[in-house]
Order: structure tokens, then C-alpha cells, then sequence
């Protein structure tokens, strides 16, 4: 009888223990549909006319408030949502849940590095970053321009680059991997999940000043494994592998920084030298912007790295309830531009552990409700926020993120506001609130200059 | 009459052999050698690793012993941040207390261990903070409230710590013998045990399972 007892036991162990660790890692889910969703309720009890005016445009289109439309499937289980709340709160978290980055380990491939026992981690969101440091966590110069104004996540231009953690886990563990960059013609990526229809995803929309992908794609993966692309060499971590070395340094400076374009490989006897880059994922803005400007405002009628007006003209009338689910995607981006990790560049420094604080706190709030613990947000501040910016709705999409992410690297040096290096409690609830209040901020003037540029152009 | 004092004696002596039997029966591997026992998996490794030093930014060293064995379809990579006064002598070295780190690929399955805790370096940032004096508003730059902080404090309070929550359960532990000749590191030795989970499938946690008897002999790449 005790034996059958324990048994039980264990079985129930183990399958809460699996629930637990598969809830783990839904990121920040509900604190980004909740601002999404706060956008909209401030518009339209607290926002200007104009504000009002958007939300009723974008009631029309998408069919109603809670209901119609054709809907939005986040690909996180949800299903498909409907109505203006529902596709906000749906396109608030689905470019998480995008499979659109392949990579090829040399034991494994697929969407996401998954390690029994540390979790899972999702490549797509590797391009959710924007790197405005200048230092790393020595004090050494970054170079972190490389490819962009801002590049994204790198492991060498990371915040945790020095350290033991999860960043240099992750990038000794994929190393040497090769991401396909043809992942239209990528016959050997099952289960590619894009909201692009037949096309490449974010990947390389502004990086290098092109929207082609530096290098040829090989093998029935396509990927990029010549030198001086830069999705060929996740990390300069020393194995005995195509990319084991410490890479070049910046004249002066013990960091290694600059993109390997040496000729020599590991294999020649000197370790330090390599014909491999390292890899530099595109920064949040850009992709915010490839959502925006190609498939929002062109109805993807071009893939120019620029907004083409003349692609626009028209849809202000011809939009329909699918084209508004690429504007929600864009306030995917807002979110993350107000998390500290995701402008400090790391997956680590108490990285999950705080997001998962946010969804048990604001995610778990309930609109219009007093808990003060849980609804962070305050419609006061939110428009103190919104008519603070120097960025305003006539800006380029890019400048208001960019200027929101300057904020939020700049909130880790205000006394108790540093989620990075502390996890109590009271850090982390400032933190969060600044947070979320201005993360509605610029989901309320994404939402009115989205509405604004159609009618510009109508 | 046999005496106490002479039966203790050749007990000692007794003791003294077995030990030293059973240490020669540990035999020290090879010179360019890995192995372990991974759950009920034993490996070694032969003349397919690597092992380099690295001078950190910070003036501290990196030790990195890897391998890629095709055959085997293992990727190892054990990495040990420490002192540069340090490196040249023998270090008890564990994921609880020290910057160390294994990562372990296999068609088996895979585990990465690294510090669940570290410590968050007190020097790297600088808070702005607002005072109000007399109805005035300044502003000042002060170093974190955790500097200074012992360790046990800083757990306690969640200051100047950082977490990786998932590696609470696992464990590394390593025994790290340099050989030294001219005042550099030529030769790694050393023994290592530890308690991972490893598995295959995404979003699985995995199985406990071991690592045992773990021993290397490597050469420093120069």
C-alpha cells in the first residue's frame, strides 16, 4: 500500500513538475497581451480625440471590439482571437511564438535551443533585442554597431559576455550552428510557422544596409556557412570546431569584438585565428519595422527597407481585419523595448525569473481593477509619458522604439530600479511599473501613427 | 604477550597499505584522455581534445577543455574561470562557489551546468539617486547598497545577486592539478563528478542522472 501510495505520488510529482516547467517559459505572455490591451482601454476613456477616433477606425476594420474579423492565431495555443481586443492581445505575443529562425547544431536542429533541465529558448526571439551598450560588465568598449545604428543580441557584444551564465551557456552549447537565411526554400525546416507568407522573416530586413542575406544557402536547410555572414558562428567559445577562436580585437583593447574575416582555421594549429564570424541577430527596431512598414503599410507589395508611400496610397480604405494583425505585431516589440534584459542584451542576469515576477503581477491583473499589486498600470502616468516623448506619432517607427529603449537602459541606473543585478521584490515592482506604463505609452502612439500614416496616404 | 600498543601499530600500518593499494589502483589516465560515466553510460575520449588558456579582460584566466567526437557523436566542453595567481596550483573547484561550467551533447541527450548563484560585481554600476533637502531636489551617484554585502546577506536580501533558478538542483565538481613547467601551464589533470538532468525532447526537465569517475589528462594548446 505505501509503495502504491509513493508511486502515486511520484507520478503526480512529475507531471506538476512538467506543467510547471512548460508554463516557465511562456516569457512575459500575459503582461504583453494585458498592455496591449490597456493601449486600447486608455485610448478610448483617457486618450485625445484623435486617439478615440483611431480606436473606432480600428474597431471598424477588424469587425468590432471583442468579436469579428478574421481573427489572429498567436501559435501559442490560444487559437485564433477575434475582434480589435482579441487580435491586439494575440499579435502582442505571437512573434514569440514565430518558428522562423533554423538553426543547424551539429547535433540538433530546429527553432529553438532546448536543454533538458536549464528550458527552452526560442531563436525567433533572439531578434527581440536592441544592444545600446558600451561597455560590458568589465568596463571594456563594445563594439556594437556592426551591422546596424544599434545591432541586436550577440553573444560577444552581450552584457554577459565575461561571465558564467546563461549566455555563454547558450553560445557554448550552439557554437558552431548555421542558421538557414533561404527559409522560403528551406525543404528541410518542418514546422516553419512565419505570419510572412512565403517569404524570409525579419532576419537581415535593414542589417548590413540590404534586405539580401550576406552569403549563399547550402544544403536542403539553406544555410549560411561562408565567411563574413553573419549567421554562421553563434559564439568564438574555444572548441575544436569551425569557430573556436577569440576572433579580432579592437586596436587597443583586449576585447575581442570585430567580426572575424582572418583567413586561418583552427585546424592550422593556432587556436586564436578563424575564418568565422559570430553571429549578430537583427535589433527589435528593425524587425518592428520590417512588420510595419512592409506588410502594414505595403501590404507586402515591396521589401525595400524603406516605407514606399506609393504602396501605401489606398489601403487607408482598402485595409482589411488581416492587414491590422501586422500592426498588433508590432506592439510585440514596444513590450520587450521596455525590458531592461532585452536592451542590456542578455538572456541571463535574472532574466526569466523577473518576466515571470511581470506575469504573475500585472499579468495576472484585472482591467480597471485597484490591486496594487497587480494593476501597475495608471492611466495618468501614461499620458504624462506619452506627451514626454520627444518622439511623437510623426516620427519614423524606429525612432519612437529607439527612444523608449534609451529609456529603459537608462532606468537601470536610478536607485532600486536595476532588475539585472537584484531579485527582490521592491526592485523589481519599480521596475516593472515604470515598465509597463511606458510600454502602453508607446503602444497607444504605435497605434495612433499607424492609423495616421494610412490616412496620410489614403 | 602481544601489546596493545603493538596491535594498534600494525593496524595503522595495515591501513596504511590499503590505502596506498587502493590509490594505485586509481590509476591516473593518459596524457590526452577524458573519461567518465554518464548515468550508465561509460565514455572515454582519446587524442580529440583541446585545452587552452585564455587571459580574461579582467585579468583573470579561462581554462577550456573541449572535444568533438564524431564517432561517439559527443561534444564536451568544460570551462573554469579563476585567478591568475591561482591557476598554476591545484583547485577543489564546484558550480556552488565557483565560476565553472560543463556543457554535454550527445545523440543520448544533453546538460549544461553552470553557478546558480553568482554575484553581481559592485563595481560596474553607479546609482543615480534624488534626495529632497529643504525643499530642494538633488541628484547624486552612489555605489550599490549591496556593496560590501557579504554573500549570505546579499542571498537573503536579493541584492547584488544573480540567479539562474533552473540550476538549483544540479551540481559540478572538480579537482583541477596543472602540470607547470617554467612557470606556465603545460598539462591539465584532474578528476570531476557531478548531478545533472539530461534528456532529449523540448520543454522536458529531464532525468536525474550522474556523472562519476570522471578523469582528464589534457595538453594546453601554446
Amino acid at each position: 500500500m505505501k509503495g502504491i501510495i509513493k508511486n502515486i505520488s511520484s507520478f503526480v510529482l512529475v507531471c506538476t513538475l512538467c506543467l510547471f516547467s512548460a508554463n516557465l517559459y511562456a516569457f512575459w505572455d500575459n503582461a504583453h497581451k494585458n498592455s496591449a490591451e490597456d493601449a486600447i482601454s486608455y485610448m478610448e476613456t483617457e486618450g485625445s480625440n484623435q486617439q478615440r477616433w483611431v480606436v473606432d477606425y480600428l474597431k471598424a476594420k477588424t469587425g468590432g471590439r471583442d468579436s469579428g474579423g478574421t481573427g489572429l492565431n498567436p501559435n501559442n495555443g490560444d487559437g485564433t482571437q477575434y475582434g480589435l481586443i482579441g487580435i491586439a492581445r494575440a499579435g502582442a505575443v505571437a512573434p514569440d511564438y514565430c518558428q522562423d529562425l533554423f538553426w543547424d547544431d551539429t547535433t540538433s536542429w530546429g527553432w529553438d535551443v532546448s536543454i533538458p533541465g536549464y528550458g527552452s529558448t526560442n531563436f525567433s526571439s533572439f531578434t527581440h533585442f536592441m544592444n545600446l551598450l558600451k561597455t560590458n560588465d568589465d568596463g571594456k568598449t563594445l563594439k556594437t554597431n556592426v551591422y546596424n545604428d544599434y545591432d541586436g543580441w550577440s553573444y560577444n557584444g552581450s552584457f554577459g559576455c565575461p561571465g558564467m551564465g546563461i549566455d555563454y551557456a547558450i553560445a557554448s552549447y550552439m557554437n558552431n550552428a548555421w542558421m538557414t537565411i533561404d527559409l522560403a526554400n528551406c525543404s528541410d525546416c518542418s514546422g516553419k510557422y512565419s505570419f510572412i507568407p512565403d517569404g524570409n522573416p525579419a532576419v537581415d530586413y535593414k542589417q548590413n544596409g540590404s534586405t539580401t542575406v550576406l552569403g549563399s544557402a547550402h544544403s536542403s536547410k539553406k544555410v549560411g556557412s561562408d565567411d563574413k555572414t553573419n549567421y554562421n558562428c553563434f559564439s568564438d567559445c574555444v572548441t575544436p570546431n569551425n569557430c573556436p577562436d577569440t576572433g579580432s580585437k579592437i586596436s587597443g583593447n583586449s576585447v575581442p569584438q570585430i567580426p572575424n574575416t582572418g583567413t586561418e582555421s583552427f585546424w592550422s594549429g593556432d587556436w586564436s585565428k578563424s575564418n568565422q564570424d559570430w553571429v549578430i541577430f537583427e535589433p527589435l527596431d528593425n524587425a518592428a519595422t520590417f512588420y510595419y512598414n512592409e506588410w502594414f503599410l505595403e501590404g507586402g507589395t515591396s521589401r525595400s527597407s524603406s516605407l514606399d508611400t506609393g504602396a501605401v496610397s489606398g489601403r487607408y480604405y482598402s485595409a482589411s481585419s488581416s492587414d491590422i494583425n501586422y500592426l498588433t505585431l508590432v506592439m510585440h516589440y514596444a513590450g520587450d523595448a521596455n525590458t531592461q534584459h532585452h536592451i542590456w542584451v542578455t538572456s541571463g542576469y535574472n532574466h526569466s525569473d523577473y518576466e515571470e515576477w511581470i506575469d504573475n503581477a500585472y499579468g495576472g491583473r484585472t482591467l480597471g481593477g485597484d490591486n496594487s499589486g497587480k494593476n501597475l498600470e495608471d492611466y495618468s502616468t501614461i499620458k504624462g509619458y506619452i506627451n514626454s516623448r520627444s518622439n511623437q506619432v510623426d516620427a519614423g517607427l524606429d525612432d519612437i522604439i529607439t527612444e523608449n529603449g534609451f529609456l529603459t537602459y537608462l532606468s537601470r541606473y536610478r536607485s532600486g530600479y536595476d532588475t539585472l543585478s537584484n531579485t527582490d521584490g521592491t526592485t523589481r515592482k519599480n521596475t516593472a511599473t515604470y515598465a509597463v506604463n511606458h510600454a502602453i505609452a508607446t503602444i497607444v502612439m504605435l497605434y495612433e501613427k499607424g492609423v495616421l500614416d494610412l490616412r496620410e496616404n489614403r | 604477550m602481544i601489546s596493545i600498543k603493538y596491535i594498534f601499530k600494525t593496524f595503522l600500518c595495515v591501513l596504511a597499505l590499503f590505502v596506498f593499494m587502493v590509490s594505485a589502483g586509481a590509476e591516473e589516465p593518459a596524457p590526452g584522455t577524458i573519461s567518465m560515466t554518464l548515468g550508465d553510460s561509460a565514455y572515454t575520449f582519446n587524442n580529440n581534445m583541446v585545452s587552452c588558456i585564455e587571459t580574461l579582460d579582467n585579468g583573470n584566466k579561462r581554462i577550456t577543455i573541449g572535444l568533438s567526437d564524431r564517432e561517439q557523436k559527443v561534444e564536451l566542453m568544460i570551462t573554469i574561470d579563476c585567478s591568475a595567481k591561482a591557476i598554476t596550483g591545484e583547485q577543489h573547484l564546484n558550480t556552488t562557489y565557483n565560476n565553472i561550467m560543463i556543457m554535454f551533447k550527445s545523440s543520448k541527450g544533453n546538460f549544461v551546468v553552470i553557478p546558480p548563484v553568482r554575484m553581481a560585481k559592485s563595481e560596474s554600476i553607479n546609482y543615480i539617486e534624488k534626495n529632497s533637502r529643504k525643499g530642494k531636489r538633488k541628484f547624486r551617484k552612489r555605489k550599490a547598497r549591496w556593496h560590501g554585502m557579504r554573500r549570505g546577506e546579499r542571498l537573503a536580501s536579493g541584492k547584488g545577486i544573480i540567479r539562474h533558478g533552473q540550476m538549483k538542483d544540479k551540481t559540478f565538481s572538480m579537482v583541477l592539478v596543472p602540470v607547470v613547467e617554467n612557470g606556465s601551464v603545460t598539462e591539465l589533470k584532474g578528476t570531476f563528478s557531478g548531478l545533472v538532468r539530461a534528456g532529449k525532447n523540448n520543454f522536458q526537465r529531464g532525468q536525474y542522472i550522474n556523472i562519476k569517475n570522471g578523469k582528464f589528462h589534457v595538453e594546453v594548446a601554446r
